[in-house]
């Protein structure tokens, strides 16, 4: 499927995600969890950035670059994130991702991308 | 919802209506309906006698003789029925085609189609700014060269190659001298009474004609043949069997009556429209031209934007009706082919986008495509992580 065709089939919470990412970082605090996936010669990268207590993420952060799909994922994430333990991080559902933000079979890849970010922010914690 | 700016004409462009009024007249019962073939009638000759007109029309605007404008299909058509046709003619003479790397997918795809039927295709790799430099033709030149294909207009980036200087060449070395004209014609002056140019393939769409039509000039004097792709009635002196679409043809004829009579004026508009477009958007900063900005058809331009991803900067920009590459080839979400070839990496190949500005370009589009751009491109790279 072409770019023309999917523009098509973005959902609305893509599109709102994509037009009003939450949670835009431009920088991380040494403090912060930080972890990154993908690479441009991919097509996709993300970053993630958290801050946490306890165990807890108080607020996660975000910058990516990528296609629509990846913008939405990875912001939409930082949404669903923020106030759980790190462990559930961790066991993050992609069916959940994928069915809540309406991406079509051939975008999963952005989930995966934006799980594996996460994962190398929490890597090394246990709680 | 508001239709976008359309900033897309080298896609296709639409009907002047004045082409469309012509059109009209050959289609229904009260207007020239007849078979253009059918000269045992006055109906079959009346609409001969305004396909002849339209032939005029078209071979005015080229600088050819009418007898040298076979009609076809559209330019994919008369590229395939140029260089399979000479191919398959001069045969006995050589096998082996000169082409560039950044040529539409139709002169591509046919040489492709001639290398598995065993012929041999030399693929040029244009200079940095996506010129065909006519040293580069002589040298890949063999014994057994036939043909050698290379546009006039390039159909991503606009720049324009020296296909006086390439013809030349070819005919001091007795090589036939293909040209894909359907960027240029009407855009860029065409005199091939000067030109030394075999075939050159033009297309009605691309001139605010109808599409599904197209001519191929097949040079008269010196003789060149071809051997035919389509075959059935020996229509258009055998060279492309069909009855003739006269509505179709006789838009294409008014269409390039029309461009001929406003080229100079549309041109001067339209290259200060760009000017103004590219001057206002690469205030963003980190943008690039692709190929050269000077040697360029008027309403073309071709940018990148370093930092922002392709897919996101089109449905960012979806405001604008704007093409990354050609339309032909879009569709496939690769990075252009022909930005590839001129050495963009693929990241900001992937981040360019083709704006292409026509007739019924305004000043204020140009204004509202600057106000967009900045705005989309600046957010983007907000978002970006490096």
């Amino acid at each position: 499927m072409g770019i023309e065709e999917r523009q098509m089939n973005y959902s609305n919470i893509v599109i709102d995600h994509f037009e009003k990412p939450r949670n835009v970082i431009e920088g991380c605090d040494e403090s912060a969890l930080s972890g990154r996936a993908g690479s441009k010669s991919a097509g996709m990268l993300v970053e993630f950035c958290l801050d946490v207590s306890d165990g807890v993420i108080e607020h996660a952060g975000f910058r990516a670059w990528g296609c629509p799909h990846t913008i939405a994922v990875a912001s939409w994430l930082t949404e669903e994130i923020t106030g759980k333990g790190i462990n559930e991080v961790q066991s993050l559902d992609l069916d959940m991702i994928a069915s809540q933000l309406e991406l079509p079979a051939e975008k999963w890849n952005c989930v995966l991308m934006a799980e594996d970010a996460l994962r190398d922010a929490t890597k090394g914690t246990s709680h | 919802m508001k239709p976008p700016v359309y900033m897309d004409y080298a896609a296709t462009t639409p009907v002047d209506p004045r082409v469309a009024e012509t059109m009209m007249r050959f289609l229904t019962m009260d207007g020239v309906y007849a078979n253009p073939a059918s000269s045992s009638h006055v109906l079959g000759r009346t609409a001969r006698g305004y396909v002849e007109a339209a032939r005029n029309q078209v071979a005015a605007l080229l600088g050819a003789t009418a007898r040298e404008i076979v009609w076809t299909s559209g330019a994919t058509e008369s590229n395939n029925l140029a260089i399979k046709g000479a191919a398959h003619f001069y045969a006995d003479k050589g096998r082996h085609i000169i082409t560039s790397r950044t040529e539409h997918k139709a002169v591509l795809d046919t040489c492709k189609q001639l290398e598995s039927e065993g012929c041999e295709v030399t693929y040029l790799v244009p200079v940095k700014d996506g010129i065909v430099d006519p040293q580069q033709v002589a040298d890949a030149m063999r014994d057994d060269t036939v043909l050698v294909s290379v546009m006039h207009v390039n159909n991503e980036i606009g720049v324009i190659q020296d296909v006086a200087e390439i013809g030349q060449l070819c005919r001091s070395r007795n090589v036939l001298f293909h040209c894909d004209a359907a960027q240029s014609a009407g855009k860029v002056e065409i005199d091939l009474s000067r030109m030394p140019v075999d075939l050159m393939s033009v297309s009605g769409h691309k001139v605010y004609g109808p599409k599904g039509i197209g001519a191929l000039y097949v040079c008269n004097e010196p003789c060149v043949h071809l051997q035919p792709l389509i075959h059935g009635g020996g229509h258009e002196r055998g060279l492309r069997s069909g009855t003739l679409a006269t509505h179709q043809i006789a838009g294409m004829g008014e269409a390039f009556r029309i461009a001929g009579e406003e080229i100079d004026a549309e041109g001067q508009r339209l290259r200060a429209l760009r000017e103004k477009l590219w001057n206002g958007i690469a205030t963003v900063g980190g943008v690039q031209c692709n190929g050269c900005l000077q040697t360029r058809a008027p309403g073309m331009l071709n940018v990148c934007f370093e930092g922002v991803e392709g897919e996101s900067l089109l449905f960012a920009l979806r405001q604008l009706a704007v093409s990354s590459g050609s339309a032909c080839t879009s569709s496939t979400n690769e990075g252009s082919y022909v930005l590839r070839a001129l050495g963009r990496p693929d990241h900001l190949a992937q981040s360019s986008i083709r704006m292409s500005l026509g007739r019924f370009s305004t000043d204020q589009d140009v204004d509202v495509a600057i106000e967009v751009i900045r705005e989309q491109v600046t957010r983007l790279r907000t978002i970006a992580v490096c």
